[in-house]
């Protein structure tokens, strides 16, 4: 699932500690969410959506699988 | 901010204090250990080894509950020592994490023991005996807690 945060985050100018501390996770859980190697719970999403003022599928772009 | 102080505050301070009295619980099981290996005289044929393992175990528990209790009274008076261990604690990720290193932890133990089952039948069968009662409680275990956190979730 790929995510805005990084953009997000850069056009507010808000650093990765200060976007931690307002959802209440580690800096290492945003730069994960950032690098895509690890997908927010709906809490979380629900909270780093909110921090920006959008929606949750504003910031998090959920993309079908496809399988064979 | 998000998520209100007040949450960062109370609960963490709960859960720090429960860990001090766990650790005095831990201290006194510890010297209780110490006693048993140098005051009681063990009766089995290997006493000397007894009482140095009591003795040892006792120890390492005393050393490690001091070091907890040292750390979580530390942690208790200072506020923004507290708030970080909340995050710490509450953050997905780390659960996430702490739980699917217990899973292949398990995973890893279970196939270690099958090993170790193979190589014991060639060797002693009381060893193959011990292993295979092992891997039954393990086994039994993980039944258990799966049946448990089904009814949970």
């Amino acid at each position: 699932m790929k995510n805005k945060i990084k953009e997000l985050r850069k056009e507010r100018r808000i650093s990765q500690e200060e976007l931690a501390a307002a959802v209440s996770v580690t800096r290492q859980t945003i730069i994960s969410l950032e690098n895509g190697k690890y997908n927010a719970s709906l809490i979380l999403a629900h909270e780093i959506a909110k921090y920006f003022g959008k929606t949750i599928e504003e910031v998090f772009l959920f993309e079908e699988e496809t399988s064979c | 901010m998000l998520v209100s102080e007040s949450r960062a505050g109370k609960t963490i301070e709960k859960r720090v204090k429960l860990r001090i009295v766990y650790a005095v619980l831990l201290c006194i099981l510890g010297i209780a250990s110490v006693c048993v290996g140098t005051f009681v005289p063990l009766a089995s044929g290997n006493g000397d080894y007894s009482a140095g393992f009591y003795t040892g175990v006792g120890c390492g528990l005393i050393e490690a509950s001091v070091i907890t209790i040292i750390k979580n009274v530390r942690m208790l008076k200072n506020a923004e020592a507290l708030k970080e261990r909340e995050i710490y604690e509450s953050d997905e990720r780390n659960r996430l994490i702490g739980l699917k290193s217990w899973s292949y932890a398990g995973y890893a133990m279970f196939i270690i023991l099958y090993i170790a089952l193979l190589v014991a039948g060639a060797v002693d069968v009381v060893i193959m005996n011990t292993i295979l009662v092992v891997l039954g409680v393990f086994a039994l275990c993980l039944l258990i807690s799966r049946k448990v956190v089904e009814k949970t979730i």
